[in-house]
């Protein structure tokens, strides 16, 4: 067992879910209540000092309760190790915004939306970022399809009427 | 989604892009201007969203490569090293030496071009035309290298899983000191017009800073963090395809502006082609991957003479590689930061879940902050310092 996963353990007693060993980076689970109070140590305490968050992301589960794990991807560059948290929320369970702690987190959660429709409680402007507003469905659900066309009205701006045609 | 809001009232909008030609790519900036100062900007993004994860999903590991083309266009081969990489840790195996290094001098040759592409289109931007040509003619002879050794130009599916495709050409490593020669005067023409030129220095010191709290915080990997004066880079910090045998500097800047940045890029190539001489010159010989017919095809003599050569090749192309049940993340140093891979797989041929976690889109989220308080010219010249790419940025 790794000194980090030791030191999380002896820190954050009852708080972990699980942790895994067999895989790179090495992660660890908890509840999304203890996400933001997890986060905000792992971030500024001594031994861990994860000041970076690279990546955050979903896996969809189809079949299993609850639905989705939420990934997050963390480094820190002062240790030179990485460390991923994973939680598990149901499809109308909502994960907190970790855009308090890095702001960086802010797209990365909207992507989580937009390709989920996980909700992110406490983000600033939780809005689609790859697919265009109106679209329907979130695309990477394992029950959305992988073929076929969403027909796409051809507006442009809110403010642009003038340009407004619907197919 | 995008929304836009006026702060203030008394303000102009202006609107740039999808096809703007400073963006070099498509993505819409819409300004809101004071006179010629930006008070504000707003960004929207998705225009070159092709859905590449969700056809990852239904695609064998191999089969996804050249996909990993079509995400930084610039420098294809750094992807497919990185998406081949990734999916080797996940399945626990290692490439020879020579295909590590082949990997390596590949790399290095595209991260050259990269910041060839990088650094002229950003000076363009800015009105100096003549570093575009000195750099797109190494560019082009990099290129022709890139065709002779590879295949393609731009869509090179370089790597297969365990390795790649096949051997270099024969005089690969007379071609290769031709580029080593040729490059550096292109440089030094350039480092000779723009470093000490006080138009250029004008244009982008102190321009387009962040310090290096908020870079680490917004996620900035790549040049621009180590612009902010932090020496990270995972070619040195978590060494991958043999990177711990080469020597090299990191160069760092001060101010995290787009002057220092440009430094950076600029001393970074001269670095690789560091990276190149000593692995040319080292260059080992043997198969160039792994002999496990479980992951690559056999040799096609096997195929047609011996039952197991049919029955491997067969396998592999019918069912594709299969992986232990388990997830991967997976990062490298690319020309613009770190390129990661996020796999999970549930045993099956095809990838469960793959994410990418590309480099510009932790980067191009600061430029609202950067441009604040700057002037509209100033913002093309921090976007092109970005160097955002969208088939990365939208995937």
């Amino acid at each position: 067992m790794s000194e980090l996963i030791d030191s999380i353990k002896a820190r954050f007693k009852g708080k972990i879910v699980s942790v895994q060993e067999d895989f790179r980076p090495r992660s660890i689970k908890v509840l999304p209540g203890d996400l933001v109070e997890v986060m905000t140590m792992l971030k500024g305490e001594e031994p861990f000092r994860f000041d970076q968050i690279l990546d955050i992301t979903g896996v969809d589960f189809l079949n299993r309760k609850p639905r989705f794990l939420v990934v997050y991807i963390l480094i820190s560059t002062e240790k030179n190790r990485r460390l991923i948290v994973e939680t598990d929320v149901d499809e109308s369970e909502p994960v907190p915004s970790l855009t308090g702690i890095w702001c960086g987190a802010d797209w990365f959660e909207r992507e989580l939306y937009d390709m989920f429709g996980i909700q992110v409680t406490g983000h600033p402007w939780l809005k689609r970022i790859l697919m265009w507003d109106g679209f329907e469905g979130h695309p990477l659900r394992k029950d959305f399809p992988v073929r076929g066309t969403t027909p796409r009205d051809q507006r442009y701006a809110p403010w642009d009427q003038r340009r407004t045609r619907e197919y | 989604m995008f929304s836009f809001e006026r702060k203030r009232k008394d303000t102009m909008v202006l609107n740039m892009g999808p096809s703007h030609n400073a963006t070099h790519g498509t993505l819409r900036i819409v300004l809101e201007l004071d006179g010629e100062i930006i008070v504000n900007a707003s960004l929207e993004i998705g225009y070159l969203h092709r859905g590449i994860e969700k056809m990852a999903e239904h695609r064998t590991y191999n089969g996804f490569i050249p996909l990993t083309d079509r995400m930084n266009y610039v420098s294809p081969i750094m992807n497919n090293v990185s998406y081949a990489l990734a999916v080797e840790k996940l399945l626990g195996i290692e490439v020879p030496k020579r295909a590590q290094y082949i990997r390596v001098i590949m790399n290095e040759i595209t991260r050259i071009a990269d910041h060839l592409v990088a650094i002229g289109t950003n000076v363009v931007d800015m009105g100096a035309l003549t570093n575009y040509f000195y750099f797109f003619k190494e560019r082009e002879r990099i290129y022709d290298l890139i065709e002779k050794s590879v295949g393609a130009r731009l869509t090179t599916t370089f790597t297969r899983i365990g390795g790649i495709a096949r051997d270099v050409q024969p005089d690969f490593a007379h071609d290769v000191k031709v580029l080593l020669t040729e490059i550096p005067k292109s440089i030094r023409d350039v480092d000779k017009l723009l470093t000490k030129n006080r138009i250029f220095m004008d244009r982008t010191m102190g321009v387009g800073a962040i310090t290096q709290e908020r870079a680490l915080e917004y996620g900035f990997t790549g040049p621009a963090l180590r612009a902010t004066g932090l020496p990270w880079d995972l070619r040195k910090k978590q060494p991958y395809s043999s990177y711990e045998d080469f020597q090299f500097d990191v160069p760092t800047g001060e101010n995290g502006d787009t002057y220092d940045r440009y430094l950076v890029r600029m001393e970074e190539m001269r670095q690789s082609l560091r990276i190149i001489e000593q692995a040319i010159d080292r260059l080992p010989d043997g198969p160039v991957s792994v002999d496990d017919p479980h992951i690559t095809l056999p040799p096609k003599e096997e195929v047609y003479n011996t039952m197991e050569g049919l029955i491997h090749h067969f396998m592999l192309i019918m069912y594709g590689i299969k992986a232990k049940p388990g997830y991967v993340y997976f990062g490298t140093e690319v020309a613009n930061g770190e390129l990661g891979f996020y796999i999970v797989s549930d045993g099956e041929q095809y990838p469960y879940r793959l994410k990418v976690r590309p480099p510009c889109f932790a980067l191009f989220q600061a430029f609202p902050e950067m441009v604040r308080g700057r002037l509209i010219s100033d913002a093309i010249a921090i976007l092109g310092s970005l160097n955002i790419v969208a088939g990365e940025l939208d995937r």
